[in-house]
């Protein structure tokens, strides 16, 4: 039984030591802040990630709401597209028709850990967009700062 | 087991049939964990998916497990450390099982960030986990049967 012990006790201390090592070589963050977001930005690095603050001085640029159409027309960012993460793939060629590859597009969703913007982000990346930016504290941040939103009211 | 001068002996064909496994088993694990170390960004989002993990030790588990892999399929493949390594197989299976099924619960299928078979990997649900389930029995009989 000891040995059994002993031997379990060395592979998994020769497998975390070669880990760690392996993360600090590959620059891999062991404990990040913001995992999701931090492996995305890392699987596509040409997305740039937008604070608030940034998101505000950028101009001529198309706005989309990654979030699910209900969400969209309870209250987005003035201006937005909505291109719900969950459609994307069925109805693509609408949504290609009003996106614009020339311009930036600057993608948003809840915020913090929402996966919405990078779903919709790596599908247009794919299909040959190059001007994508997300937008990572997302419409609940909008919405707090109090900066311009509108509703779809039927 | 047959009976030479009064002592009792491993019928070699148990011998051959464990060694045989503690090579599959080996080779599998030693080419997943490669796989899994060569693409650590894929593996961490397959990791998120499962969304068992808190997001903070999603890449750390991510490094270690392939590492983990690697090393209990190796040894598992030279013959040292046998029933540690398969015992820490059967563990790593145990858990990859449990993962699986509560996502199968959930209702969810993906990609199962196990490994690649001629480039297309399983997706999870009930044909994983009987996979998966199979080879645990295996590892187990290692672990068993080997002294």
């Amino acid at each position: 039984m000891k040995k059994i012990i002993f031997e379990i006790i060395i592979i998994f201390s020769i497998s975390t030591i070669s880990g760690i090592f392996y993360a600090l070589i590959k620059k891999i963050e062991i404990f990040p802040y913001d995992t999701k977001i931090y492996i995305f930005s890392k699987k596509y690095p040409e997305i740039k990630l937008l604070k608030t603050n940034e998101f505000l001085r950028m101009k001529d640029i198309i706005i989309v709401d990654a979030r699910e159409r209900i969400f969209y027309e309870k209250g987005h960012i003035k201006g937005a597209i909505n291109v719900p993460y969950d459609e994307i793939k069925i109805n693509f060629y609408d949504f290609l028709k009003i996106l614009n590859k020339d311009k930036e597009i600057v993608i948003y969703c809840d915020g913090g850990y929402c996966e919405a913007s990078f779903i919709v982000a790596e599908f247009l990346i794919e299909n040959g967009f190059k001007n994508i930016s997300v937008y990572i504290d997302g419409y609940p941040e909008w919405e707090k700062r109090g900066l311009p939103c509108e509703k779809n009211i039927y | 087991m047959v009976i030479l001068n009064g002592k009792k002996e491993d019928f070699p064909v148990k011998k051959i049939f464990i060694r045989t496994i503690c090579v599959l088993i080996g080779i599998l694990f030693l080419y997943s964990g490669i796989l899994k170390i060569l693409n650590p960004v894929e593996f961490s989002l397959t990791v998120a998916k499962y969304g068992i993990l808190p997001e903070k030790f999603i890449n750390i588990f991510s490094v270690i497990l392939p590492f983990l892999e690697i090393f209990s399929g190796f040894f598992l493949l030279t013959g040292f450390f046998i029933r540690g390594s398969s015992l820490t197989i059967s563990l790593l299976l145990l858990i990859f099982t449990i993962a699986i099924s509560y996502v199968t619960i959930k209702g969810y299928s993906f990609e199962c960030g196990c490994f690649e078979i001629f480039g297309k990997e399983t997706k999870t649900g009930i044909l994983l986990i009987i996979r998966n389930l199979i080879l645990l029995f295996l590892s187990l009989s290692i672990f068993i049967f080997r002294k």
